[in-house]
């Protein structure tokens, strides 16, 4: 029973009550995951399960036996520097007291690969087809899980608008 | 949360025998299991983790889909199939949750997903016949807004809060159980329980049963079909009321038409009343007006709710246009 | 409100106060403004806040923090000013000046316009074999508060779509316009109003706190139940303002951590009455509302 965070590998907790969120924040002391409503209601923290963004809150982590994590600590671009997004979201002021940020930096990421991948939405016209082109409507309606009280919300588009709009990886 | 015994089954009968051995819940994607574990509202004492059963999308022979219980709402959505065939089924996925809880949420798990009614939620200080037997319901007289107008009883007037349950009543889809004694299919439409005296009753299922997987048959309604969510915040909400429908006109007469309504009542309510004097007739707004006039005439509303009659009326006449392609 | 600024030997300022920052950008606007006034280039201050250990620091709310810690600093660094001036001594270009001829500038004090009478912090300190010089400045109510009443104002402009089928309101544009004396940092102040008016919109459309009088429960006690504004309830929002001084605070400016709130469920609902005709006086503006006949 092992779990791979970042790249490294950790052994899972052995009381099944452990969710994902508290292995990261209380046992790994990776704490760039932040804890919001603890039940699925604000998104604050969205990590990266084998590609896919979840609640860790929500996520028993012996239910993540096996898999990939990502977090926010594991975002890095090439040159060990802040990932771009990261530095989009301080370009644009995305964030002013910054606890949803790491889940909106995730959620985003995991978002633009469901995006080029041609996954619909709820605001999609043609669901055959698949979402036209990058609005800034599909990027709202697929961040509407990641709440953030300050009201960064325009900067946290232009920032993701910005990551679309560059080379896919 | 309380103690539990954890065991991830990787196929049904091993679920089934680890389930008949402890009495035990079966743990899809945790969305709302794990939640309620938390506010000690459920308290199992072991968990059969059945989201890593095979998750698969297959053709059926009469050229519908089986979709496998374990697979995730958003796979789901996203399935081209789907997508093309059944586009009440991706659109009322879509509308539901976030993009990360649909990556969680099972099949399975969404179907069997307990009501969010606030005075079940508050086990510190509300009563609630759904948490606790016998203990009274404070809906009744308190906020009842987003509670039922059909089917509700004295004793519980919550309401079941999936999106792609709705779709899947209007779909007439079948569910796959497997249990200690064997296989069965149930309808969906019969799988949830209206409330009665026994609202913490929830469904037919019978205990140690698990779902398996949801049989969709193919019809011109369902290539044909809408979905439509009506609520306060424009996404990550739960519905005031749903509407999914399904359209069939063959020579200007309506030959197939389906109707469910999402939050309204402790299931996905099929508008049958409304879909039998539809039938036959040439699509037009006043005659979908009537014939919802006498859907909801069995409606009753509470202080918070009674507007949901309305709103109903008008937004299932409003999808019902829009399908027909007549003038709203 | 309570600042210490100490300089150290090498002509670094550090300006603390148990201010808080809970984002609205009080670290960026104070160490600008310190550097501005103790003539310093920005990477040769730090701002140290959110510690009890520090200087007494009111409470950041009321829309008063910007302001009175900017005066606190302002107070601070007059006294650096006179601190500096007496352990300058004679041997100074600044030999004969007094207090009030002096204005900081080039990371140093000189006499007020005359750039050939200066000398460095680090210069004085050296001289003076000290490795820091620390004073500390309180700011009290401000003038306005006594004698006078000026308020910041605001006008909100609201474009929005009314569903006439569910009653579903969506905000399609929004504007704020706000006076409130000087914007210290363009960046911020946009962020601070749109998050502001974020909160209104939120007011205005969802957030309801639901009293159960029968058990005195909150029946919209979590997040889930208590709605607050998704990214999709969100439109592109224009800021803008008049950037007039106020010449009664130490740097022109008032605080804005408020008024962004304020006028925007008026807006909406005003806007909505345009939209329907139907004048609803109850927050949230909520679809059942607006099923039009």
């Amino acid at each position: 029973m092992a779990i791979v965070i970042n790249g490294t590998e950790y052994p899972l907790p052995d009381d099944p009550r452990v969710s994902l969120l508290d292995l990261l924040r209380e046992q790994l002391q990776l704490t760039g995951t932040k804890l919001g409503c603890n039940q699925g209601g604000c998104g604050a923290c969205t990590v990266i399960v084998d590609g896919a963004r979840v609640l860790s809150c929500l996520t028993l982590a012996v239910q993540a036996d096996g898999r990939e994590v990502r977090t926010i600590e594991g975002m890095v671009a090439a040159d060990g520097g802040l990932h771009p997004l990261q530095q989009a979201f301080i370009e644009h002021d995305g964030f002013q007291c910054g606890y949803c940020t790491p889940g909106q930096i995730c959620s985003a990421i995991a978002m633009v690969a469901e995006y080029r991948r041609g996954d619909p939405s709820y605001v999609t016209a043609d669901l055959a087809e698949g979402p036209k082109g990058t609005t800034r409507q599909e990027i709202r309606e697929r961040m509407s899980g990641n709440l953030c009280r300050c009201g960064a919300h325009n900067g946290i588009v232009d920032a993701i608008e910005e990551l679309l709009a560059g080379e896919a990886p | 949360m309380r103690s539990f015994d954890y065991h991830c089954a990787t196929n049904p009968a091993e679920a089934l025998s680890i389930a008949g051995a402890a009495p035990a819940r079966y743990l899809g994607g945790g969305t709302n299991l794990v939640d309620l574990m938390r506010q000690n509202i459920e308290a199992p004492a072991a968990l059969v983790d059945v989201s890593r059963l095979p998750a698969v999308i297959e053709e059926t022979p009469n050229g519908g889909l089986l979709i496998g219980a374990a697979v995730r709402n958003n796979v789901v959505a996203a399935h081209p199939s789907v997508r093309t065939r059944y586009p009440v089924l991706s659109r009322a996925l879509l509308a539901g949750a976030s993009a990360q809880i649909r990556n969680m949420a099972t099949v399975g798990g969404n179907i069997l997903q307990r009501t969010r009614c606030a005075y079940f939620y508050d086990a510190a200080g509300s009563h609630c016949n759904k948490r606790e037997p016998g203990s009274g319901c404070d809906a009744i007289g308190g906020f009842n807004r987003y509670h039922a107008i059909f089917g509700a009883s004295e004793h519980c007037i919550a309401t079941h809060p999936s999106d792609m349950c709705v779709a899947l009543a209007a779909l007439d889809a079948v569910v796959h159980v497997k249990g200690p004694g064997g296989e069965r299919d149930v309808p969906l439409l019969d799988l949830h329980r209206l409330p009665g005296d026994r609202p913490d009753i929830e469904t037919v299922l019978q205990p140690g049963e698990l779902i398996t997987g949801v049989a969709l048959s193919p019809s011109a309604a369902a290539a044909h079909s809408a979905y439509r969510k009506v609520r306060d915040r424009s996404s990550y909400a739960f519905a005031l009321i749903s509407v999914a429908a399904g359209l069939e006109v063959v020579d200007g007469r309506i030959a197939d038409i389906r109707i469910a309504l999402g939050g309204v009542a402790a299931k996905p309510w099929r508008a049958l009343r409304a879909e039998e004097m539809l039938l036959g007739t040439d699509p037009a707004k006043e005659r979908f007006l009537a014939a919802l006039d006498a859907e909801l005439a069995a409606a009753k509303t509470f202080d918070g709710n009674a507007f949901k009659v309305e709103l109903a009326k008008r937004t299932v006449a409003a999808v019902l246009c829009e399908l027909a392609g007549v003038n709203p | 409100m309570s600042v210490r600024i100490t300089i150290d030997g090498e002509g670094h300022a550090t300006v603390a106060s148990a201010a808080h920052e809970m984002g609205m950008g009080t670290t960026t606007v104070q160490r600008q403004h310190s550097a501005d006034r103790l003539g310093l280039p920005l990477e040769s201050v730090t701002v140290k806040i959110g510690d009890t250990s520090l200087p007494f620091g009111s409470f950041a709310g009321g829309s008063s923090q910007t302001a009175s810690l900017g005066a606190a600093i302002n107070a601070a660094s007059v006294k650096l000013a006179g601190e500096l001036l007496r352990m300058a001594g004679n041997d100074t270009p600044l030999a004969g000046l007094r207090a009030n001829e002096l204005e900081f500038a080039d990371a140093g004090l000189r006499k007020i316009g005359d750039a050939s009478r200066h000398e460095s912090f680090k210069s004085i300190l050296k001289r003076a074999a000290r490795n820091e010089i620390s004073v500390t400045g309180e700011s009290g109510t401000p003038l306005e508060m006594l004698k006078f009443s000026i308020h910041s104002r605001s006008a909100i402009f609201c474009e929005l779509r009314v569903s006439d089928v569910t009653g579903e309101i969506r905000i399609d544009r929004l504007v704020g316009s706000f006076d409130c004396g000087r914007i210290l940092n363009p960046k911020t102040a946009a962020s601070q109003f749109r998050g502001g008016m974020i909160m209104g919109l939120g007011m205005a459309l969802t957030e309801e706190t639901l009293l159960d009088e029968r058990s005195g429960r909150i029946m919209s006690a979590s997040i889930t139940d208590y709605h607050v504004p998704v990214h999709l309830d969100v439109p592109d929002i224009d800021v803008l303002w008049t950037d007039i001084p106020d010449p009664r605070t130490p740097m022109g400016a008032r605080g804005i951590g408020e008024i962004g709130v304020t006028g925007v469920a008026a807006a909406v609902a005003n806007a909505a009455f345009n939209a329907t005709g139907r004048r609803v006086r109850e927050l949230p503006l909520t679809p059942d509302k607006f099923l039009l006949d």
